[in-house]
Parts: C-alpha cells; sequence; structure tokens
C-alpha cells in the first residue's frame, strides 16, 4: 500500500495481526487482499443454483464424487477428441453464464456425453464432456480463475498430483495426453 | 471555582518541570481544564469528566499552504506519524447515531523528506479514510471519543490514521520530515499530527521494566497476543521494551512555524464502540417494505415471531398478516397488536404465502409444522447492473441453430440514499436507451424504453450494508433473430439497473404442477424461465461498482377486482374433429362469487323424500326455467323418479342407468321465487336440481371434459386481447391413478413471433408433469361407476406476442395417464353478450 487515494483503507498498520509485531523480532507482516474475482473462483460451487438451474434445465446431470478417481475409473490414456468449436463454446459459457451457449455446446458435442461433476473435496464444478471407452473424459472447471485467458493442465495420465494441482489452480482446460 | 487537590498538585508539579519542556504540555492542559470549568454552565461536559482518565498528548495543526518541519532523530530507520482530522461537532451532531458504516470521510497528507542542506529528497501524498468511533461511556452516560480538545467543544476529533515514513526510501541521509494537508474533503475541517521516532531501551533495563509496567499497560501492549500477558514469554516481552516511541516536536516557534493543540487521549476505554448492529435473522418489515413468507403445500400450523428492529422501536399500531392460498376464495387478514417488543401470530393455515406488512420496522421469523421447523426464507440476491457510468453495458446475444432468442430486459430505478437532512426522493421516471447489435458491432435498432414503475414494497438494492428502495420492474421482451449479436444499453443519466435474461429458443418450458406454484424461489423450480447472464467487460463494471444485488422476494398473486366481485366472462372451449367427452359433476368453489351465468350448470343436492323450499332464479332475459334433475345412485338397474312442486304433480321419469340426467319439464318464468319440491326416488339416489343459487353452500358444477385419447387434442382459440391471456387447463385422471403425467401444450402452426418488445411473453410450447390431484373422487356422468380425481389446475399464458386472432392449441400425453381435460378462459370485466333461447 503506496498511500494512494485507490488502495487507501487496506492499510496492514491498526489491523490485530500487526499489533503483535512489536513482541517479535526481525518479522514482517504482510495482508493479501483478494478482489471479489478473485474470490469467485473459490467460492464453492456446489450450490451455484443459477448454474444448477440451467445444466438441469437442458437435462445435463449433475454428479458428485472424487474428481481424481472419476478420471482415474475411465482407464483411458488420452482425453476425448472434442471440436475446437465446443471448446470454444465452454470457454465462452464460462465467462457468460450464458444458457444459450451451453445449449449449443450440447447440440455441438453430438455423440459426447455432457456431465456436472462436483468434485466432493472441494466443492468445485466441473464439465466432463465423455466419449467412448478407453477415453478419459475432458474436464473444464466451471469457475475458472480467468476465463478470459483459458489455461490448460496437461498431463500424460489423470495422476493425482496432476488432477489436485488443476483443481487448486482453477485452470480451465484439465487434459490427458493431448486429444485424440 | 472548586479546583481539586490533584489539579493544585498537578500546576505545582508543571511550574517545576517547565525547564524540561514537559511542563509546557501540563500547562497547557491545565489552562484547558480552566477553561472548559470557565465556560461550563450547568452540567460538565464528558470532555472535563474525563480529562482526569486522559492523557495529554501534543499535536500540531497541519497547514494547507505551509510546511510543518521535524528534525529527524539520529539512528532512525522509520517515522511514525499519526494524523487526527478535525471536523465541527455540528457536522458530527447532525448524522444519525450509531454512525452509519458507511460514513468515510476522507483527506490527505504531503510530506516531504529533506537532506541537510534543505534539498528535497522524497515527496509522496498518503491518503486516509476516516471516521467517528465512539463509545457510550457508563460512568459519564455519554457518548465518548477516544481522543478530543478539551477547550474546544465546537470541534470533534476523527479516529486517528498513521503514516509510516521509511527514511530509507529518501535515497540519502534524511535531516527533515516536513508535513502539510494535501486535502480535507468536507466536512473535515483540517487535521493534526503527532511525529514518533524510536528509541532503544539499554539491554539492562530490559530484565525489571516489565516487573514495573502497570497491568493495563502490560495488557494493552500485549493485545496482539491471543493469551494473556501473563503467559508472554521472556523473548516476546523484551522485544515489547526494546523500542519505545519517542515524541518529535516541530522545528521552529509555536504560533510562527507552527501551532500546537493540546489532545486528550483516552487509552483505557473498556466498552465496545457503538455501531449499527448486524440485522438480525429474519426478514424485515417495515413502512416501505413487506415481508413475504412462502407457506409450505401441506399448510399447516404456522407461527409467527416479531421483534423490533433497531434501538428505541416505537410501539403502536398493528401488523397486518396477509395469507394467500391456492384459490381466489382463500384469502384472509390477521391483524397483530403492536406494543414494541416481541410478538408472535400463530394460525392454522394452508399452503400458499403470507404478506407481513407493518409500520413499525419489525423483524420476522416464521415456523411452521409439528416441529415447528423453520419456514422463514432465505434471502435471493440476483445481480444486476448499474447503466449510471461513462460506459455502455453490452451484452453478446448467441442463437441456437439458427433460431431467434427470446431476452427478457429488466429494468429498475432506484432511489439513492437522500443526504442527512435532504429530503428523499422518489423514482424520477426515466428512459433507457437500448441498441440492438449486429455484426461487427452495428446498429440495428435503437429502443427507447420507459423506466415508470411504482417503488416496490417488496424488493430492495442492496447497498453496502444498506438497502435502497427500488421500483418494480418494468419487464420488456424481444425475440431477437439470428442476425442480432448484442443488446447495448447505453449510459443513463437517471439511478437505472438492468438485467438481461434469456432462454434457448427451442428449449420446452417445463412445469411441475402444483409443487412449481408453491416454490417461492424460482430456482427451485423444475425450469426457471428465464436465465440470467453476465455481460461483456463484467470485470471492469465490478471494479467501477456497477455490478450490484437486488434482493428479491415472492409476490403474492394480484386478485383481479373484476374477478373477485363476479365481473367476467367465462368460457370453455371443444377441440376441433372428432373427440369424445363425458360430463363431470365437480364440487363447487364456494369461496367464488355465485354469478347467475352458472345457473344451468350448478346443482344443489336435494334430500329424497322430503319437501324442500326452493326458490328458483332464472336466467336474465328467459322465459322459463329449464331445469335438469340429476341422479347418482350405487347401482343400475330401473330407478323411477318423481317430482312434485308446491304439492303438485311436476314430472316422472323412470331411468336404466347408476347416473343421468332427466330433463324436467320447463316451469314458466312467473314461477321464479319460493316453492316447496320433493324429489322421491324408488331406491336409494342423491339427487340434484340446477336453477337454485347456492350461495356460500355446497353444489356441483356440471362441466364437459374432453377424453385426452391417444391421438391429442387440438383447440382454435381466438385471442380477443392484445394482452395477457391466461387458459386454464385441468386435467381429471382416474382416482387410483398413482403416476404422473407429462402433458405437452404448444401452439401449433402459429406465426414466429415479432421482434418486440412486448410486456408478455408466451412460452409456445410447454410441458406440464402434473402429479395426480387426489380429493374427493368425482362422478362421470353417463357411466355406471366412473369416477376421477379432483382434478389437477394448471395455466397456459398467452402473452402480448401474439396479437388477437385465432390460434390453434395442441394437447398430447407425451407420459403417464391420460384422463379428461377441460379447457377454459376467464376475460375480466363486463362483457357484452347476445343470447337466443328457444322458450
Amino acid at each position: 500500500v503506496d498511500g494512494g487515494r485507490d488502495v487507501t483503507g487496506y492499510e496492514a498498520a491498526g489491523s490485530l495481526q500487526a499489533s503483535y509485531l512489536p513482541q517479535a523480532r526481525n518479522k514482517e507482516l504482510a495482508l493479501v487482499w483478494l478482489s471479489p474475482l478473485a474470490r469467485f473462483s473459490y467460492r464453492q460451487q456446489a450450490e451455484n443454483n443459477p448454474q444448477v438451474a440451467q445444466f438441469r434445465a437442458l437435462g445435463i446431470p449433475t454428479t458428485e464424487g472424487d474428481l481424481y478417481q472419476r478420471l482415474a475409473a475411465s482407464k483411458g490414456r488420452a482425453s476425448v477428441a472434442v471440436p475446437a468449436a465446443l471448446r470454444k463454446l465452454v470457454e465462452e459459457y464460462t465467462r457468460t453464464q450464458d444458457v444459450v451457449l451451453l445449449d449449443r455446446a450440447r447440440a455441438e458435442g453430438r455423440g459426447l456425453t455432457l456431465e456436472r461433476f462436483i468434485d466432493s473435496g472441494t466443492q468445485q464444478a466441473f464439465l466432463l464432456i465423455q466419449g467412448g471407452p478407453g477415453t478419459v473424459p475432458l474436464v473444464a472447471n466451471l469457475a475458472p480463475r480467468d476465463p478470459a485467458r483459458p489455461e490448460t493442465v496437461r498431463r500424460d495420465r489423470p495422476d493425482e498430483e496432476g488432477v489436485r494441482a488443476f483443481v487448486r489452480t482453477r485452470a480451465l482446460w484439465f487434459e490427458v495426453g493431448g486429444t485424440r | 471555582v472548586r479546583l481539586r487537590r490533584g489539579w493544585l498538585l498537578v500546576l505545582l508539579l508543571a511550574a517545576a518541570l517547565v525547564p524540561t519542556g514537559i511542563g509546557a504540555s501540563l500547562l497547557a492542559g491545565v489552562r484547558d481544564f480552566l477553561a472548559a470549568v470557565a465556560l461550563r454552565e450547568g452540567a460538565p461536559s464528558w470532555r472535563l469528566l474525563k480529562a482526569k482518565d486522559a492523557e495529554i498528548s501534543p499535536a500540531y495543526v497541519l497547514p494547507a499552504g505551509e510546511w510543518v518541519s521535524f528534525h529527524v532523530p539520529r539512528d532512525q530507520s522509520v517515522l511514525r506519524v499519526l494524523t487526527n482530522a478535525e471536523l465541527p461537532q455540528a457536522a458530527r451532531d447532525a448524522l444519525p447515531t450509531p454512525l452509519p458504516e458507511d460514513v468515510r470521510w476522507a483527506y490527505g497528507v504531503r510530506y516531504q523528506l529533506l537532506d541537510s542542506a534543505g534539498e528535497v529528497l522524497l515527496e509522496r501524498e498518503q491518503h486516509f479514510h476516516t471516521r467517528i468511533t465512539e463509545y457510550h461511556d457508563r460512568d459519564v452516560q455519554a457518548l465518548i471519543t477516544g481522543v478530543y480538545y478539551l477547550d474546544r467543544g465546537d470541534v470533534a476529533l476523527a479516529d486517528g490514521r498513521s503514516l509510516i515514513v521509511n527514511l530509507g526510501d529518501a535515497g540519502g541521509e534524511a535531516s527533515v520530515l516536513r508535513l502539510k494537508l494535501a486535502y480535507a474533503d468536507p466536512p473535515l475541517t483540517g487535521a493534526v499530527a503527532r511525529v514518533y521516532g524510536t528509541d532503544e531501551a539499554a539491554a539492562h533495563k530490559l530484565r525489571y521494566l516489565w516487573q514495573r509496567l502497570h497491568p493495563d499497560r502490560k495488557m494493552r501492549m500485549a493485545r496482539g497476543n491471543v493469551y494473556p500477558p501473563e503467559l508472554l514469554s521472556e523473548q516476546e516481552k523484551r522485544n515489547l521494551l526494546r523500542h519505545r516511541l519517542k515524541a518529535v516536536a516541530p522545528s521552529g516557534v509555536e504560533g510562527s512555524d507552527y501551532l500546537q493543540r493540546t489532545l486528550y487521549v483516552l487509552r483505557e476505554i473498556d466498552q465496545e464502540p457503538v455501531r449499527e448492529r448486524p440485522l438480525p435473522a429474519g426478514l424485515i418489515a417495515d413502512a416501505g417494505r413487506r415481508a413475504v413468507v412462502p407457506l409450505p403445500e401441506e399448510g399447516g400450523r404456522v407461527r409467527l415471531v416479531f421483534e423490533p428492529l433497531g434501538e428505541g422501536a416505537a410501539a403502536g399500531g398493528e401488523i397486518l398478516v396477509r395469507w394467500f392460498g391456492k384459490g381466489l376464495g382463500q384469502r384472509a387478514t390477521y391483524r397483530v397488536p403492536w406494543k414494541g417488543s416481541r410478538a408472535v401470530f400463530e394460525r392454522q393455515l394452508g399452503g400458499g404465502l403470507l404478506e407481513v406488512e407493518a409500520a413499525r420496522p419489525v423483524v420476522v421469523r416464521a415456523f411452521a409444522g409439528p416441529s415447528a421447523e423453520e419456514i422463514t426464507p432465505a434471502q435471493v440476491l440476483a445481480p444486476t447492473y448499474l447503466l449510471q457510468g461513462k460506459t455502455p453495458v453490452e451484452f453478446e446475444v448467441a442463437h441456437v441453430g439458427g433460431e431467434a432468442t427470446p431476452v427478457r430486459i429488466d429494468l429498475r430505478e432506484f432511489v439513492p440514499a437522500a443526504m442527512p437532512g435532504a429530503p428523499a426522493r422518489g423514482p424520477a421516471g426515466a428512459e433507457v436507451r437500448c441498441q440492438v447489435l449486429g455484426a461487427a458491432g452495428r446498429v440495428l435498432r435503437e429502443l427507447r424504453l420507459p423506466v415508470k414503475a411504482p417503488l416496490s414494497v417488496y424488493d430492495r438494492l442492496r447497498s453496502g450494508r444498506g438497502d435502497l428502495a427500488v421500483t418494480e420492474p418494468v419487464t420488456s421482451y424481444l425475440s431477437l433473430g439470428p442476425g442480432a449479436a448484442g443488446l447495448r444499453f447505453l449510459p443513463a443519466d437517471a439511478p437505472v439497473a438492468v438485467a438481461v435474461y434469456n432462454r434457448p429458443g427451442t428449449l420446452r418450458r417445463v412445469t411441475q404442477v402444483p409443487e412449481d406454484y408453491y416454490r417461492a424461489n424460482r430456482e427451485d423450480v423444475a425450469q426457471r424461465g428465464w436465465f440470467l447472464y453476465r455481460p461483456d467487460r463484467y470485470d471492469e463494471l465490478l471494479a467501477a461498482d456497477r455490478v450490484t444485488a437486488l434482493s428479491v422476494q415472492a409476490r403474492p398473486q394480484q386478485d383481479d377486482p373484476e374477478v373477485v366481485a363476479g365481473r367476467f366472462k367465462w368460457e370453455d372451449f371443444q377441440p376441433r374433429g372428432d373427440w369424445r367427452a363425458r360430463q363431470l359433476l365437480t364440487p363447487r368453489d364456494t369461496d367464488v362469487v355465485f354469478r347467475a351465468e352458472a345457473l344451468p350448470v350448478t346443482y344443489v343436492e336435494l334430500t329424497p323424500g322430503r319437501d324442500t323450499p326452493l326458490r328458483f332464479s332464472p336466467q336474465a332475459g328467459r322465459e322459463e326455467l329449464p331445469l335438469t334433475l340429476l341422479y347418482i345412485s350405487e347401482k343400475s338397474g330401473p330407478l323411477k323418479l318423481a317430482v312434485t312442486v308446491d304439492g303438485k304433480p311436476f314430472h316422472e321419469a323412470t331411468v336404466a342407468g347408476a347416473r343421468g340426467a332427466v330433463v324436467l319439464p320447463r316451469l314458466p318464468e312467473a314461477a321464479k321465487g319460493k316453492h316447496v319440491v320433493r324429489v322421491t326416488a324408488s331406491r336409494p339416489a342423491r339427487v340434484y336440481l340446477n336453477y337454485l343459487d347456492p350461495g356460500k353452500g355446497p353444489a356441483l358444477v356440471k362441466r364437459l371434459a374432453i377424453e385426452t385419447g391417444p391421438e391429442g387434442l387440438e383447440f382454435d382459440y381466438d385471442k380477443v386481447s392484445p394482452e395477457q391471456e391466461a387458459l386454464s387447463l385441468t386435467l381429471y385422471r382416474a382416482p387410483d391413478a398413482k403416476a404422473r403425467t407429462r402433458l405437452r401444450v404448444r401452439l401449433a402452426g402459429a406465426p414466429p413471433p415479432a421482434a418486440g418488445p412486448f410486456a408478455t411473453w408466451t412460452f409456445r410450447d410447454r410441458v406440464y408433469d402434473l402429479r395426480p390431484a387426489g380429493g374427493e373422487p368425482v362422478p362421470v356422468l353417463g357411466t355406471e361407476t366412473e369416477t376421477v380425481d379432483a382434478g389437477q389446475r394448471f395455466f397456459f399464458p398467452m402473452g402480448a406476442d401474439l396479437p388477437p386472432g385465432r390460434y390453434r392449441l395442441r394437447l398430447e400425453v407425451e407420459e403417464g395417464p391420460g384422463g379428461y381435460v377441460v379447457l377454459t378462459r376467464t376475460l375480466p370485466g363486463p362483457y357484452e353478450e347476445r343470447r337466443f333461447f328457444d322458450d
């Protein structure tokens, strides 16, 4: 905080935590302020009622479980191939939350199955795009950190560390082995 | 003037310490005290009463133009500058108590670091927001502040704000710190500052200094710890004592180079600050807002608990509790006396809604059922976007398969909070410019949407910790063809908020009946009618504080006064082509006003074999009474029925079936009025007669119900009004039906909607997921034993997007049991009708 007008009120001085500093030596305190936009990605999505209503209206089922176990159970080696247009629609949907785009994504994904999946550990909501046997569902975080700049976590296999990292970073896509 | 002995001691001590400089401050305190005592008239002020508990601290006025200079003591890495803004006490007194949480005043301090040659090494400006924290002191029975002037009772001091000047940032050896006031927004009039360096205590003193401290001081120094001072480690104690703040005085001569003030600082205030209390749990009802509590479908014992809201809640008047049940007749108003303290309302009620209206602010919580489960609804918040700003608010418009996309626009004007003392302003009635954009942002058309509506008594716009009044939404529906790519709402001068909804153009509307009619939270329904979505550059709007939340409530159904009064036109419809139908004897809704138009189809039960005094009511314009006798018996076989009127034989008939109708000879119009009628039956049967006004009593209504059949049904329907008309449908199924029925109802062959805007919208393809109705079995006339359930009623609104004309309505059972359907329309208001009678 440099004293500027736009950061007025964000000073660390005066906070209860800062008042401990005189009891310590060579210690520093930093306060991190998170904007509502940053916090949005870390909100629990299981009870995102508008989102629930959209998926229910379009007949896309919602299930809950552990994301890593769900992906590992697919026993596939690579993520299902998904048309670029469908990817684009999903990315646009996460930005605008427009049900028409979600409906178009459903239409674009003919032959694929869409499912809303709640990761029980983090209560984050994901879209699983599933293909035939032997493929891993392509996963999209429905509340990514930065919908305008979609990021992808790519792994050779749906390993636990990779899936947890994907959930933790709020990247938009999780992909295994490059799409087939 | 009576001086206390303690003050005399202070005077003597001050005189002795004058050469050290400390005495000057003490003397200033004595001077302030004498000034305060001299001015006092009657009871002493809290400032004087609390002076004995206060520490005196010299502070220096920050002038707006000139600098005040402080020499930087040696061996300092940082200097601490503690500032307090000043404002007129009258300005504080003009604001409410507790001080509203959103009250913040801005001021800025400019500072420079100079080297020994007077060269400016660093110059910066520090901005502050401040307010006044007040405490209610029990001893003096007054609101006090932690810092104040004793001799300047007309000036209030705001909370201190500190600035830490890092001398290392200067890029050279800083010798002088200079301060001045950069600005002070009204009502602030200036600021004072205190400058502190740090002094390191000698290591050998650290061992015993802690033991010599006053317990209150220990407590204050250790306040950053979660545990009490006794549990501090030796290292923590030494660290606390190692650095002591040391005041730095300005350079020059007081009066010419700087102005000194004397602050009275209360270090120990054990009361909690006086603050706005967080809102208690429950719904708020007051003069401008009503609380709505949805009741579960099954109803039950409902308990409302009212608590006063705010300090000093006023008593008097009453709280109105209105109950809105399923039908027109299910309405009631209850009055709860309000004495300014907790009140409870308890009553057995059916499903529906409760509306609470209170002249005084109250908080209400609702409980229902045998276990008194809380049914107070959770607050429903919907995002909305402010049009006041430099940039427009734009929404993309997507399409599914080249179809037009229906869009709903909700505009509301809100009433900004009035400044204290200013008169409250109502909505001005704004107009919003909305552009329909094509490819590459080309403007295809521009709409001017009015935002004129009354203030809502149900909804509020959230603003900080408070709420602002908003108007009811002005809703416009558009049908945006594939060429439309966006909507742009231009910046508005008026305080207007917009929310845009859409839905896929091809999506069927699904409604669960009757569950959805009881789900006040629209997010819980089987399928929402409209889906909110975000505008472009949402992040920028959020950063500009243009994204707000609307707190919305369910609304009780607005009864049409014409329908309530029985002034409406009722019509039923028969399908096209071949169809099969039966007449059902359904119970009449006793809460609805009886109308003469219903005389031919309304039947009142008579007791067979007993004289019954009756008053026949002919329809206007008829010269005869075409009476019909209905009979229902358990068994079939010959049944002889005889009717006498005023003791004279009137008609005899022998019928064969278990149920049916016997058309009686017509009575002349002159026969209207009182008669004694007796019907005798040769075996047990129930008999009914028409042309009798049942009043509030029970009666049966004969309805022609159409069998749904496997092929579906098509009705031709003439929409007569450009406004919305509601078609009412009732599906009767077998009483033992357990499965739900999915009934698809759609407009077949209707032209696509025009572009709009329209005030109401038609979902042209709907699916009703109908639960079996249960209830008393309804006899089916013309059958031996068939009965149906009480009928599940649902609605198909025909909106303003459908111009008057003929439309074809197609019904198909998609899943589950079929039955009989009745399609009717009610048009409120007086109407003209021509009737042709064969008398």
